[in-house]
């Protein structure tokens, strides 16, 4: 028991640096509330010139993200930006 | 020589002397029974079981040959599989992978086309442009300075597994709301320092792939089944096929000659395979039965004469008187030597004439062949018969044409004619005529495939033969009841029919005058050249 419990002494600082050691994988931060907010923005600089279905599509995505469905608002938002953008030639 | 006739009898219909027509027919022996003499044969199952089980199972399996084509079946067929999983991959899993690079290649090129053209700010906005319209929330960019901010993007930090310049390329795990999801990265240099991060969320792509790959590996597994099933039909198909010709194969080595390989009726190549040894072993049949009556008729026909000369030899040992003999009794004793002299030179002769038919019979004399006129010769035969059928009260008629050519034996051809006009003169009633003629023969078809081009027909008015012994009258010794009482051994047919053979002909006997009586015999030795 005392060979256990010494093992188990030896080991226990060593786990937490263990823990420590393996880094968190990097984060998309494009599914955020902020971004939700950014986005938003973004669609009011073209907003007068975007047809009803994208100003819709804002709306309804503004509408989700401050009820925090966040990845549907994103979704939408982005909808309705590319609505808005105007057509390639 | 002793060109005797064969037994005679009242005839019917023609028919010809097959070849080997000792033998009885193949058919009727294939229902026989299964064992004969000797040891018992190793069944069909024993030599497909192959060698000593002293080998072990697996090796024993490699041994077999069905094992190894069904292997190589198993292993064609895995091959294949395995080449059509590989393509399928390359064409799905592998053309969403490279369609996956060459658009994050393309995506930063733009995007560092961009910076040449605008700088750090106008490839920043280029990247939160398209951030801004990614519905699908695919996209994954990080513009870092050359301090390690960011400039844009919308990745938390540039990802430490690409932090050496020269990670180009990188699969890595990300967090995506709140969810664990895998991504292709693609890392590019800008002027001035400042690195670029592309990437896609490839997480819908894994798991298409996983499912292809499950797919596949379940397709394998079923087709590896199956090419086992397969590998195992084949095998047992090959051991069917192939038990009729090893059981018959076991009987045979183990002294039963009369067993015969079932044949399926199919025609495949094992029912040729099945057929070939059968006629090999009718052939060795006809053979064995051959030796076997020789043998038969040499003990039983020759000890009539040798015991009647060592009689007469006894005899005259008996008479002879111990002292000086009186000239009756020298004269006694003289001719009582002469007559086991000549019983002995008749033995002598079927020992002479079995020779010769044995000589034709191998083929042996195939080398004595030379080209030759029938004509001369046949003149020859009808003058020196023509003296002897006198003698007995009768006509010696002759048909020759100018000249029939051939390539053959001269002397075997001499003697088998003239066992034709000896026979003939023979059986033929006194007062009676025996025609001799002989013409050329366009080139039908023999019964040895070979073209014939001559034949020489001998008919008498004798008795003939009847048609029920006419396919035995080639067999050596053979002698019908009707004609025990005429001197003869039996060979001289047996010569004609050989030498007839020798020259891949055959010898056809038939009734000289159908419907008379009696009907007569006409034999036509019908030959092809060379």
């Amino acid at each position: 028991m005392r060979v256990l419990a010494a093992v188990l002494l030896c080991l226990a600082p060593a786990l937490p640096a263990a823990a420590a050691g393996e880094e968190a994988p990097v984060r998309v931060t494009s599914g955020t509330p902020e971004y939700c907010g950014a986005l938003a923005a973004r669609f009011a600089a073209v907003r007068r010139a975007a047809p009803p279905d994208a100003r819709a599509l804002a709306a309804e995505g503004t509408r989700l993200c401050g009820r925090g469905h966040v990845r549907t608002g994103v979704a939408k938002l982005r909808r309705a930006i590319r609505l808005a953008a105007p057509e390639p030639e | 020589m002793d060109p005797s006739l064969p037994a005679v009898a009242p005839s019917g219909a023609a028919a010809a002397v097959p070849r080997g027509g000792m033998a009885p027919p193949a058919g009727d022996r294939r229902e026989r029974a299964p064992r004969g003499p000797g040891l018992p044969p190793p069944s069909g199952e024993d030599l497909a079981a192959g060698p000593p089980p002293a080998e072990g199972p697996l090796l024993h399996l490699l041994r077999s040959a069905g094992f190894r084509f069904a292997l190589l079946f198993a292993a064609l067929f895995a091959v294949s599989i395995l080449a059509f999983a590989l393509v399928l991959w390359w064409g799905t899993a592998g053309a969403l992978d490279r369609q996956t690079n060459a658009v994050l290649r393309a995506d930063a090129l733009a995007l560092e086309e961009r910076w040449r053209e605008a700088g750090a700010s106008g490839a920043a906005e280029a990247i939160e442009e398209r951030l801004a319209v990614d519905a699908e929330a695919e996209s994954i960019y990080f513009l870092r300075a050359p301090d390690g901010r960011r400039l844009a993007g919308n990745l938390d930090r540039w990802p430490p597994e690409m932090e050496d310049a020269s990670a180009v390329w990188a699969d890595l795990s990300v967090t995506h709301d709140g969810q664990r999801s895998e991504a292709r990265l693609h890392a590019i240099r800008l002027p001035g320092g400042h690195r670029l991060l592309v990437g896609r969320d490839v997480s819908d792509k894994i798991r298409l792939r996983q499912l292809l790959a499950e797919g596949l590996i379940w397709a394998a597994g079923f087709a590896l089944l199956f090419a086992l099933f397969g590998a195992w039909l084949l095998r047992r198909a090959l051991e069917t096929r192939l038990r009729p010709a090893f059981r018959t194969a076991a009987a045979i080595a183990g002294g039963d000659l009369r067993q015969r390989v079932r044949l399926t009726g199919l025609g495949d190549e094992f029912d040729r395979l099945g057929a070939t040894m059968n006629a090999m072993l009718d052939r060795i049949d006809r053979l064995m039965a051959g030796v076997k009556g020789v043998s038969d008729a040499i003990a039983h026909d020759l000890r009539t004469p040798i015991a009647r000369a060592r009689a007469k030899l006894e005899d005259a040992l008996r008479a002879a008187p111990d002292g000086a003999a009186t000239a009756e009794e020298a004269r006694a004793l003289r001719a009582a030597i002469e007559e086991g002299i000549a019983d002995l030179d008749a033995v002598t002769r079927v020992f002479q004439a079995l020779l010769r038919i044995a000589e034709a019979e191998a083929g042996a004399r195939r080398a004595a062949f030379a080209p030759l006129d029938l004509v001369p010769l046949l003149a020859d035969l009808a003058e020196f018969y023509g003296a002897a059928a006198e003698a007995a009260g009768q006509r010696l008629e002759t048909d020759l044409p100018a000249s029939v050519p051939l390539t053959g034996d001269r002397d075997l051809l001499l003697q088998a004619v003239a066992n034709l006009l000896d026979n003939a003169v023979k059986f033929g009633p006194p007062g009676g005529t025996v025609r001799l003629s002989a013409r050329a023969l366009p080139g039908e078809p023999g019964p040895a495939g070979a073209a014939l081009v001559a034949e020489v027909t001998v008919a008498d008015e004798g008795p003939g033969i009847a048609p029920a012994d006419r396919a035995r009258a080639g067999e050596r010794f053979f002698r019908a009841d009707a004609s025990r009482n005429t001197p003869g051994s039996g060979l001289g047919l047996s010569l004609v029919l050989a030498v007839a053979h020798l020259h891949r002909g055959e010898l056809v006997l038939e009734d000289a005058r159908p419907g008379a009586r009696p009907p007569g015999l006409r034999a036509r030795l019908r030959l092809a050249s060379g």
